[in-house]
């Protein structure tokens, strides 16, 4: 079974075909995790965010229809889902020290067992994750979304509700700034919060 | 120059691998997955949701009953407004055909009336000409008394005079004028032409000039 039964899969599972949801969640399940987690750079907000997504495909089985892709079904989901959560929390991605320990503490790397690989690699990622914290928002649910999610750039231009490429510029100008980022010693921990949302003329 | 060659070609180099990690074969390697608690929550939620039937109202009416109740309601309103004016005009035209009918009307609309006394005969007649000649001088004497129960007395001979006898009533005219009570005479005749205003009164019933 390929990529692109996702959308049948979607349709047994609204048919009651619990298999075929199973093999779904499979698929997606590490790479949404690891973009909201990423968004959040909060477990728990984004385990919350996590079971709201998937809840939200579940309650909306019935009107599911394959007309694009599921991943991009799913992404618009958890972009928005994010959005919202932002909306709500105002939320400002300082991180404080319980968070970072939180987040440094759940990565085990495939070389763990080997103390020296494994500070290095955990250094590497902590800048990594750094790096990725400082971009603005925008440019870094570009950078989340084509890198966790497989989408093209057309897809991710879609879900953010920007032009190609307006996408494919948000896209280079975040690999450009990790790129930096991770080629310095001493990466940037300021986070930049997702823009409050622009109030209506009016409102 | 040679720099943002150099960029482009990071560029396109994380366009293909879709990381920015050096020795990493993508982002799965890079980072953790959901823990297993999550996994099972969600996966619950998956299974209740197709397994437990969707929460029916108690009732739900087909989609036809509410126009055909709304119809119902209209027919009925329109045969019970059918069926009360016709009924309506059917008892007006019985009312104009029917010969009883203002006799009818009018005993509806009048109240009932007073049941008359009885007619006097000869011999009582007398008799109450003889009582009236007797107690004459105590009717003098409490005039005012007189006057009421006369007026009482008027008015009950009023209301009988429908019914009574023109003959008799006109004899007891007679006896008042005889008896010398002329204002009493003239009163019942009075009253007798009210009642019967096409009777031809003989001139013994006349008030004296």
């Amino acid at each position: 079974m390929t990529q692109d039964d996702d959308g049948e899969l979607m349709l047994r599972y609204a048919r009651g075909d619990m298999r075929a949801f199973e093999t779904l969640y499979g698929r997606h399940r590490a790479a949404l995790y690891r973009y909201l987690s990423r968004h959040t750079r909060n477990l728990e907000t984004a385990s919350d965010l996590f079971q709201e997504v998937w809840s939200k495909v579940i309650v909306s089985r019935e009107r599911y229809e394959p007309r694009a892709q599921f991943r991009t079904f799913l992404y618009r989901i958890a972009h928005n889902c994010f959005i919202d959560y932002c909306r709500r929390t105002a939320v400002r991605h300082e991180n404080s020290p319980a968070q970072e320990e939180d987040w440094e503490g759940s990565f085990p790397g495939p070389e763990q067992e080997r103390p020296d690989a494994r500070a290095e690699q955990a250094q590497m990622m902590a800048r990594y994750r750094a790096a990725i914290a400082a971009l603005p928002a925008e440019q870094r649910d570009v950078f989340l979304l084509y890198e966790e999610s497989g989408l093209s750039l057309e897809e991710i231009a879609s879900i953010s509700s920007v032009g190609m490429e307006t996408a494919k510029s948000r896209l280079r100008y975040a690999v450009a700034k990790l790129r930096a980022a991770l080629g310095s010693d001493e990466p940037s921990t300021q986070a930049m919060p997702f823009p409050a949302p622009v109030q209506e003329p009016g409102t | 120059m040679s720099e943002k060659v150099d960029r482009d070609e990071d560029f396109e180099a994380f366009l293909r691998r879709r990381s920015m990690l050096p020795g990493h074969g993508g982002p799965a390697a890079a980072d953790h997955e959901p823990p297993g608690d999550l996994d099972d929550i969600v996966l619950r939620k998956a299974r209740q949701a197709i397994t437990q039937p969707p929460q029916m109202p108690l009732y739900k009416a087909p989609r036809w009953a509410l126009p055909v109740a709304l119809a119902a309601t209209i027919l009925l309103t329109f045969s019970i407004l059918l069926n009360v004016s016709l009924n309506t005009r059917r008892n007006a035209a019985a009312s104009r055909n029917s010969p009883a009918a203002p006799a009818a009307a009018l005993t509806k609309r009048a109240p009932a009336p007073i049941p008359p006394p009885p007619a006097a005969e000869p011999a009582r007649e007398s008799q109450l000409a003889a009582a009236t000649v007797t107690t004459a001088q105590a009717a003098k004497s409490a005039a005012p008394m007189a006057k009421s129960r006369e007026d009482n007395a008027a008015r009950a001979s009023e209301s009988a005079g429908a019914t009574r006898d023109p003959q008799v009533w006109l004899k007891h005219i007679n006896a008042l004028r005889a008896a010398g009570h002329e204002v009493q005479a003239d009163a019942e005749l009075r009253r007798f032409r009210a009642a019967f205003p096409d009777y031809s009164v003989p001139p013994a019933s006349e008030p004296t000039k």
